[in-house]
């Protein structure tokens, strides 16, 4: 990554440019459905952003916690996309090998990423499970009724259908992280 | 009639089947004709695009490679689906670049 500033590998990214027009407003906040679940609200990730407090702003669960609801980035009033920018925080976290301990998300996101490369689309009976085995196996009790009515309901295949392109697929994907992940 | 190439997104299957059961039953009483996309992939949406910005804007640029060969417009109910697919296909002109093709 050489010299480059937190701030200026935020900007690189696509939708990380506008967090400079931020105006410390608060809309995005006012307007986050999990602002409160969150160690940094969205507004204040911003600012750290940009104060340089990279560590901070990466070990916290603010980004992970983020629904993509969108409602910050349709009633901003600098045009800035902050649910881009929660997606560049994770994205840069994840590539920092980092995570954090308070959300059970980046787990959920690799589990995802795995599935898909394995299938091509997802299956999310093997996404669930994978994820309830890395995490807590007994919460997937919690769920059986509600899998039970998905089941009767056609809603929840148990087998994997897999692409006929998985081949292709896993170059695609490969290429990728051979290129570094990034633009 | 109307054509367009479909793109179910990976809940449909699913989860969302009500909701393509009734989308496909809503395009049929409109005159709309909708004709799913031969071996589509996952678009590498949020739970992707968090994560791996490229590996997602890429998995996305298959489905769309595919339906660019169809010459017909994509359509998809899933909103997280046409988002992603929408900005890989905004941010792949701007940002893509030519490397060797892949082995």
């Amino acid at each position: 990554m050489g010299a480059k500033s937190f701030l200026e590998e935020i900007q690189a990214m696509p939708g990380g440019e506008g967090i400079r027009l931020c105006i410390q407003c608060g809309t995005c906040t006012g307007s986050c459905p999990n602002a409160n679940r969150m160690d940094h609200s969205p507004r204040e990730t911003i600012a750290m952003a940009r104060a340089g407090l990279r560590e901070e702003v990466l070990s916290s669960n603010a980004m992970w916690f983020c629904a993509s609801c969108y409602l910050c980035t349709v009633r901003c009033p600098r045009g800035i996309k902050p649910t881009d920018f929660m997606h560049i925080l994770e994205c840069i976290a994840d590539r920092a090998g980092l995570s954090t301990k308070h959300t059970r998300t980046p787990v959920m996101y690799r589990t995802f990423v795995d599935n898909i490369r394995n299938n091509g689309r997802i299956h999310e009976v093997g996404f669930m499970r994978g994820f309830y085995f890395k995490t807590n196996l007994f919460r997937a009790l919690g769920m059986r009724s509600l899998a039970w009515k998905l089941w009767r309901k056609g809603r929840m295949p148990l087998r994997a259908k897999k692409i006929k392109g998985t081949g292709q697929l896993r170059a695609i994907i490969d290429k990728a992280r051979a290129l570094g992940g990034a633009l | 009639m109307r054509y367009y190439v479909y793109y179910p997104g990976c809940s449909q299957e699913a989860t969302a089947l009500a909701y393509g059961q009734s989308a496909e039953a809503a395009s049929k009483a409109l005159g709309i004709e909708l004709a799913e996309l031969e071996d589509w992939n996952c678009c590498g949406s949020t739970p992707y695009g968090s994560l791996k910005e490229l590996e997602a804007l890429s998995v996305a640029a298959r489905n769309l490679a595919l339906a660019e060969k169809t010459g017909l417009d994509l359509v998809t109910p899933c909103n997280s689906c046409y988002l992603a697919l929408n900005r890989t296909n905004t941010l792949t002109p701007r940002h893509g670049r030519r490397s060797p093709p892949c082995p």
